[in-house]
């Protein structure tokens, strides 16, 4: 579920501000998934990109994507805007210190899998594609350096 | 080594209260889930959820939960 708002909120008023903002960023989401797919059509049309290649595909598949999940997000949202108890299940669901956890967990650990996957593409890339092997070092490097930057931050922090 | 355990008296304290899990779960701002899985031991409540818990039966954190110390 897309939750950008990292503020909690204690009651169902002020979950109301945060789901109403949730909406708005769908809407923005909305936008450039339509951006999207009118690029692949045409980035085509005018020749930038091969018709029927990876490109177009992927900004078809990423706008439709995107489209579908939005008016999918909102019209749910709009739905429990209308409603109190559905709008206390959601704000329950999303602020449970354990759903919370769960998600810390989840993120840390996809996070060291991709970093140790990305090891492996750099090994096996270098003996395909330099490039490939380049790429993936500069992403674990940046990841690193991103990790102990917002480590730094938040330890000043608290 | 030691290992730290954490048990709780919540499912006990509910039934005497007669409480239903959801009744317990939104009067602690709480999924019934959160309280599944407190009085199945497979989560530690946080400081702030344990002494919400312990309000709502009108007792303290320690009469809640026990911790208990183990060499392994």
């Amino acid at each position: 579920m897309l939750c950008l708002s990292g503020k909690k909120a204690n009651t169902n008023e002020e979950f109301r501000q945060v789901v109403k903002a949730k909406i708005r960023s769908l809407i923005v989401l909305f936008f450039l998934g339509v951006l999207s797919f009118v690029a692949s059509i045409v980035g085509s049309r005018i020749g930038m990109i091969d018709n029927d290649s990876y490109l177009q595909g992927l900004f078809a598949g990423i706008g439709a994507g995107l489209v579908v999940t939005s008016i999918f997000l909102i019209i749910k949202y709009k739905k429990v805007l209308k409603d109190e108890e559905k709008l206390k299940a959601l704000r329950l669901e999303q602020n449970d210190e354990r759903n919370i956890y769960i998600s810390n967990m989840a993120i840390k650990s996809a996070a060291s899998t991709i970093i140790v996957l990305l090891y492996v593409v750099m090994i096996v890339g270098s003996f395909i594609n330099m490039y490939i092997s380049i790429i993936a070092s500069v992403v674990i490097a940046l990841s690193i350096i991103i990790y102990l930057g917002f480590n730094i931050y938040y330890n000043k922090k608290m | 080594m030691g290992c730290d355990i954490l048990e709780n008296k919540i499912q006990e304290l509910r039934k005497e209260k007669r409480v239903t899990q959801s009744e317990l779960a939104e009067a602690v701002d709480v999924t019934r889930q959160t309280i599944i899985s407190l009085e199945n031991g497979r989560y530690n409540a946080s400081l702030l959820l344990a002494y919400k818990i312990a309000n709502y039966f009108g007792k303290t954190i320690e009469d809640i939960f026990i911790f208990s110390e183990e060499d392994m």
